[in-house]
C-alpha cells in the first residue's frame, strides 16, 4: 500500500467532489458584508477622443459610494507591453473599453448610475482590419511605441500600427524556391472568436490605508498578476495578495487582468471596502479577451517527390486595441510556422497588429491553431499539384529525432511520423475514397499534424510541508483550470512519498503564502510543477534521513531513503504512513520540503534577427488527427462522424485526464471549424450573446473521438511527461478543412466553414464544371 | 417594485419568503439561501448553468422569474446527496471522469436527474436529446453522457 505507484494510475481529480456537490467555491460565489458592487460605463466608439466626462447625476443616484475615471487614475499596465489604462483616459481604443467605473450598495443601483454618466467624446477614424491598420497613413492606436515599457523579445515599429514585428529566417529562402519544382500558396484566415468559459470574468478588490492591496480572482496566474499590479501600483510585490478562486474555465481567457483593474480602481477610493464586480454575458464578449483575427499567407516549394526545399510564411495576428500577450503569441505562432517538416529554407514574418477592435489576447493554441490551419491546408493543395497522399506528404517532410527545426534546434523526444501512422491506422486512412452514403451526403477523411513549443524560459517551485501523521499539504502558485494539474501533482507528490492520495492536500492558491509560478499557460505545468514538487518530495525524504538519523543514532549515510521509506543499517525502518508511530518527528526539526525548477540553465538565446538557437524551447509537443466527416450537399451541413487524435504526452502521469484534454479540445476545435465567430458591424459585434454566437452543444460534437496516447518520454520531464492542455485543439480545424476539400472539390480559406460558404463552394465548383469550352 | 409572498419547498425543506416581484429564481436560490451550486453563465437561459429541478422537471432558473415558483417543488444540486452520500449520478460523473472545470456540472446533474425522473433507462440518444441545453466547454460531452448512462444502470435509489 504504502509503496502504490500513483504514476500512470487515472485517479479521480480531487476536486471533482466539491464540483459535483456544488460545494467549490467559485469567486461569484464569494461575498463580504457590507460589500459594494461595481458597474462599468462604456465607450460608445471604437476610437474616439474623451473630451468631458460629466458624473454629477451619478453622484445623485442613491447607493453610489465611489466613482473613478481613467484621469482619476492615470495608470498602465501590461504583461509584455505597458500599454493598457485601468481605465481610459486621453482616448478610447476599442468599442467597450471602461471609461469611468462605479461602486455601489447594490447592483441595481451601480447599473442605474452607469446610465447617468455624461461623456463627451470626439470621434477618430477607426482602424478595424489589420490589412488597413498595416496601410500607408493608418490612423494610429498608438501614438508612439517608445513611450511604453516593452519586453525584449518584441519588436514594435516606430510609426505604425505594427506592435510587433517577429522574424525568422533559416537557410536561403530565394535558393530553395528556385531549386522547387512545385511552389504552391495561399492565404488562410480565422475570424476573431471568444473563449466563452462559463463562468464570466469577476473578481473583488479590498485595498487598505497601509497600501496593501488584495484581489479575490479566478485568474490564471497569479503571480503574473501580482507582478503587473505591483508594477502599475507601485507597491512593492508583499503589498499585492491575489487570492485565486476555482475557475470556471479558462482556455487563455483568464491569464490577462480585465474586471480586476477596474474594482481596484473603485476599492482605492473607499479604503478598507471590499468591491465586487462580475461580468455580464455581453461584457465578456465587449471586454474581456478574445482570439484576434488572423490572416497567414502561406508559400511552399517542393521538389517532384514531394522533398520540401522552401517555406515562406506571412502572418497577420490582431491584437486589437492593447498588446497584452499578442507579440508572445506572435513569437509562438513565428516559431511553430513552418510546421513540423524539415524544410532547409524558411523565412517568416509575424506582425502583431493593434486595432480599435477587441483585445485579441491567448487562447488555447497560442497562435500555433491559426498557424497549422493554414500551413497543414496548404500541405493538402502541395499534395494535390504533386498527386500524392497528403499522409505521405506529410511523412516524406516530418521531422524525426536528429531533425534541425526552424530555430535551429537539433530535436529529440520528437512523435510527428508516429502520431501521423497512428491515426491514420486509426481512421483508416488506406480506404479514404469518398463514398456516396444512400441518402447522398459526401463521406470524406482529412488529416493534419502540427508541432507546438511550451513557452522558454521559465521557472515554477513548489512547497511540500510534512506533517506528524504522514500527510502531507502541497503548495504550488500554478492554477487548477478544470485539467486535473492539482491532482497530477499529487499523485507524483504521493508517488515520491510512497503515501496515499488521501494524504495529499493542495492548497488554495494565494500569493500571500504560496510559492512562485510564472504563468498557468503553454501546457506547462505538468512539466515545471511536477518537477519542482518531485525535488520537493524528494527534500522531504533527505530531511527526514536526518531526523532518522538523530533518531537512531547512526551516521545519516548509512541510511536508505527510497519513495517514503527509510531503512537503517540495523534494520530500523520507517515509512511516512507509519510515521507518527515512529516518532522520528518529534520535537525536531519541522520538516518542509522545497523544490524549484527553471529552464534558464538549458535555454540557449535567439539570435535576434534569425531567431536561430540550439536549444530555445525546453520542449515541443507533437500530435496529429484524422477526420470523417460527412457532407450534405444540399444544406452544406458538415456533420463530423469521427476524430482519431495522437498526441504525444510523454508520460500519461493519469491517462483519464490527458483523454479529457485532449476530448475537450477536440470539441473546442470542431466549434472553431465549423460554428463559431463574433460577427460585426462596423466596430459593433452583433452577436454578443450565447443565443448567437454558438458554441458546440452536444449535438455538435463529432459522434466519436477516438484517443491514442504516445507516450514518448522527455529525459528532462517528471517520469518523462510533457504538456497536452492545448495540442488537442490544434489540429482538428486544418483535418476537418482537409476532408471538406476532399468532399466538395473546393477549399474554403476562412472559418468557420458554415453551410452557407460549403454552398457557396459547391455553386463556385458545378459553375466551373458546367462552365462552356471555348 | 411591489413585494409578493412565495412558498415553496426547496431541497425537501419548506419555505416562505418575501421578495420583489423582478427577481429571478437562480437570485432567490443563491442570494437570499446561500445556495451557491447554482449558476450563472449566460442570464438568457441559453447555457444551462442554472438548471435546477422544479417538480423534478429541469427548468433554467436565470430566466424564470421566482414567483413562478410558488407552491412548487424546487431542487438544486445541493439536494442531490442523500445521508451524506453522493446520489448514483453524482457518483457516475467522478467514476467515468466527466468533471472538469465543474462550472456547469451543477446544471448538467440538475437536468440529467431530470431525465433519469421521466426515464430511468434512457438511450444514448435521449440521453444526448436531454442535455442538449447544457453547454460544456471543457468536457466534449461524452463522458458526461457515459456518465448519465452508467447511472441509469445502477440499482439503488435515485
Amino acid at each position: 500500500m504504502s509503496q502504490k505507484n500513483h504514476i500512470g494510475e487515472s485517479v479521480t481529480h480531487i476536486d471533482a467532489w466539491d464540483k459535483v456537490t456544488g460545494s467549490a467555491v467559485y469567486c461569484g460565489d464569494m461575498s463580504f458584508l457590507h460589500q459594494l458592487y461595481g458597474a462599468v460605463y462604456r465607450s460608445p466608439f471604437s476610437h474616439a477622443k474623451i473630451i468631458t466626462i460629466d458624473l454629477a447625476e451619478v453622484w445623485k443616484t442613491p447607493g453610489v459610494k465611489a466613482v473613478v475615471t481613467g484621469e482619476d487614475f492615470p495608470r498602465l499596465y501590461g504583461q509584455y507591453v505597458v500599454d493598457q489604462p485601468f481605465l481610459a483616459f486621453g482616448k478610447v481604443r476599442f468599442k467597450g473599453e471602461p471609461v469611468v467605473a462605479i461602486a455601489a450598495d447594490t447592483p441595481e443601483s451601480a447599473a442605474e448610475a452607469v446610465k447617468k454618466v455624461h461623456a463627451v467624446f470626439e470621434e477618430l477614424p477607426a482602424v478595424l482590419d489589420v490589412y488597413e491598420a498595416v496601410a500607408e497613413g493608418a490612423p494610429l492606436v498608438h501614438d508612439d511605441w517608445s513611450k511604453y515599457s516593452v519586453a525584449d523579445f518584441i519588436r514594435p515599429e516606430p510609426g505604425t500600427n505594427i506592435c510587433d514585428h517577429f522574424q525568422l529566417s533559416k537557410g536561403d529562402m530565394d535558393a530553395g524556391f528556385r531549386e522547387a519544382d512545385v511552389i504552391d500558396e495561399g492565404e488562410f484566415s480565422t475570424p476573431m472568436i471568444q473563449h466563452v468559459t462559463i463562468e464570466t470574468h469577476c473578481a473583488i478588490a479590498q485595498c487598505l490605508n497601509d497600501g496593501t492591496v488584495n484581489v479575490w480572482s479566478p485568474c490564471q496566474s497569479p503571480f503574473a498578476m501580482r507582478d503587473q499590479l505591483a508594477a502599475a501600483l507601485k507597491l512593492p510585490l508583499r503589498k499585492v495578495r491575489v487570492i485565486a478562486s476555482s475557475i470556471g474555465g479558462a482556455f487563455g481567457g483568464k491569464n490577462e487582468m480585465r474586471v480586476e483593474p477596474i474594482v481596484i480602481a473603485l476599492a482605492m477610493k473607499v479604503p478598507g471596502k471590499h468591491v465586487k464586480l462580475v461580468f455580464t454575458r455581453e461584457e465578456e464578449f465587449l471586454s474581456s479577451v478574445v482570439r484576434g483575427e488572423s490572416s497567414v499567407k502561406v508559400k511552399l516549394g517542393a521538389k517532384n517527390d514531394g522533398t520540401l526545399t522552401a517555406v515562406k510564411v506571412e502572418t497577420y495576428l490582431d491584437t486589437g486595441a492593447y498588446a497584452t500577450t499578442g507579440p508572445r503569441v506572435n513569437f509562438i505562432a513565428g516559431f511553430a510556422s513552418s510546421g513540423p517538416y524539415v524544410v532547409p529554407n524558411i523565412k517568416v514574418d509575424g506582425y502583431c497588429v493593434s486595432t480599435t477592435r477587441q483585445i485579441g489576447s491567448s487562447f488555447r493554441g497560442f497562435g500555433v491553431s491559426e498557424i497549422a490551419w493554414a500551413y497543414e491546408s496548404q500541405m493538402d493543395c502541395l499534395a494535390k499539384r504533386l498527386k500524392m497522399d497528403p499522409l505521405d506528404l506529410r511523412m516524406k517532410n516530418a521531422v524525426e529525432d536528429g531533425s534541425i527545426s526552424a530555430t535551429g534546434e537539433r530535436l529529440f523526444s520528437v512523435s510527428a511520423k508516429q502520431c501521423l501512422q497512428a491515426v491514420a491506422d486509426a481512421i483508416d486512412w488506406k480506404n479514404r475514397d469518398p463514398v456516396i452514403t444512400p441518402e447522398g451526403k459526401i463521406r470524406t477523411k482529412g488529416i493534419a499534424t502540427f508541432m507546438k513549443p511550451t513557452g522558454t524560459p521559465s521557472n515554477s517551485s513548489a512547497v511540500v510541508r510534512l506533517n506528524d501523521d504522514g500527510t502531507v499539504n502541497v503548495m504550488i502558485g500554478g492554477m487548477e483550470m478544470g485539467q486535473s494539474m492539482t491532482t497530477v501533482i499529487a499523485q507524483m507528490v504521493a508517488h515520491e512519498l510512497g503515501i496515499s492520495m488521501d494524504s495529499v492536500e493542495m492548497t488554495p492558491v494565494d500569493t500571500e503564502y504560496c510559492p512562485f509560478e510564472k504563468h498557468s499557460s503553454a501546457s506547462r505545468l505538468t512539466f515545471h510543477i511536477g518537477n519542482a514538487a518531485v525535488r520537493a518530495a524528494k527534500d522531504v525524504m533527505e530531511q527526514l534521513r536526518r531526523l532518522a538519523a538523530i533518531a537512531w543514532n547512526v551516521d545519516p549515510r548509512a541510511i536508505k531513503a527510497g519513495r517514503g521509506e527509510l531503512t537503517g543499517p540495523g534494520g530500523q525502518s520507517v515509512t511516512l504512513p507509519e510515521l507518527r508511530k515512529a516518532s522520528i518527528l518529534r520535537d525536531q526539526d519541522p520538516v518542509i520540503g522545497k523544490g524549484a525548477y527553471s529552464t534558464s540553465d538549458i535555454y540557449v538565446p535567439l539570435d535576434p534577427v534569425t531567431r536561430q538557437s540550439a536549444r530555445p524551447m525546453i520542449y515541443w509537443m507533437w500530435g496529429a488527427q484524422a477526420v470523417e466527416i460527412e457532407v450534405d450537399p444540399e444544406t452544406g451541413k458538415i456533420q463530423v462522424l469521427k476524430v482519431a487524435a495522437a498526441h504525444d504526452v510523454g508520460r500519461a502521469i493519469n491517462p483519464v485526464a490527458c483523454y479529457q484534454q485532449i476530448e475537450g479540445a477536440v470539441s473546442m476545435g470542431v466549434g472553431h471549424a465549423l460554428i463559431e465567430e463574433m460577427i460585426f458591424d462596423g466596430g459593433d459585434i452583433l452577436n454578443a450573446n450565447m443565443v448567437d454566437y454558438k458554441v458546440p452543444t452536444i449535438a455538435d460534437i463529432p459522434l466519436e473521438t477516438q484517443v491514442i496516447l504516445i507516450e514518448n518520454g522527455h529525459p528532462e520531464g517528471p517520469y518523462g511527461a510533457k504538456g497536452i492542455g492545448e495540442p488537442g485543439i490544434i489540429p482538428t480545424v486544418p483535418a476537418i478543412g482537409n476532408a471538406l476539400c476532399e468532399a466538395i472539390g473546393e477549399r474554403i480559406h476562412r472559418l468557420p466553414m458554415k453551410p452557407e460558404k460549403v454552398l457557396e463552394a459547391l455553386k463556385k465548383r458545378s459553375e466551373h464544371c458546367h462552365a462552356p469550352t471555348i | 417594485m411591489k413585494e409578493i409572498e412565495l412558498r415553496f419547498r426547496l431541497n425537501g425543506e419548506e419555505q416562505r419568503l418575501t421578495v420583489p416581484s423582478n427577481v429571478t429564481l437562480l437570485h432567490v436560490i443563491r442570494e437570499h439561501f446561500g445556495l451557491m451550486g447554482t449558476k450563472e453563465g449566460c442570464g438568457e437561459g441559453e447555457c444551462g448553468a442554472c438548471t435546477v429541478l422544479m417538480d423534478g422537471r429541469p427548468v433554467t432558473s436565470c430566466i424564470i422569474l421566482a414567483e413562478e415558483a410558488d407552491r412548487h417543488d424546487i431542487m438544486t444540486v445541493e439536494g442531490l446527496m442523500k445521508d451524506g452520500k453522493l446520489n448514483r449520478l453524482q457518483q457516475a460523473f467522478l467514476d467515468e471522469g466527466a468533471v472538469q472545470c465543474g462550472y456547469c456540472i451543477p446544471g448538467m446533474l440538475m437536468s440529467a436527474q431530470g431525465l433519469l425522473n421521466e426515464n430511468p433507462h434512457p438511450t444514448s440518444q435521449e440521453i444526448r436529446k436531454g442535455i442538449e441545453g447544457n453547454i460544456c466547454r471543457c468536457t466534449g460531452y461524452n463522458r458526461i453522457v457515459n456518465a448519465i448512462h452508467k447511472a441509469s444502470q445502477d440499482e439503488g435509489d435515485s
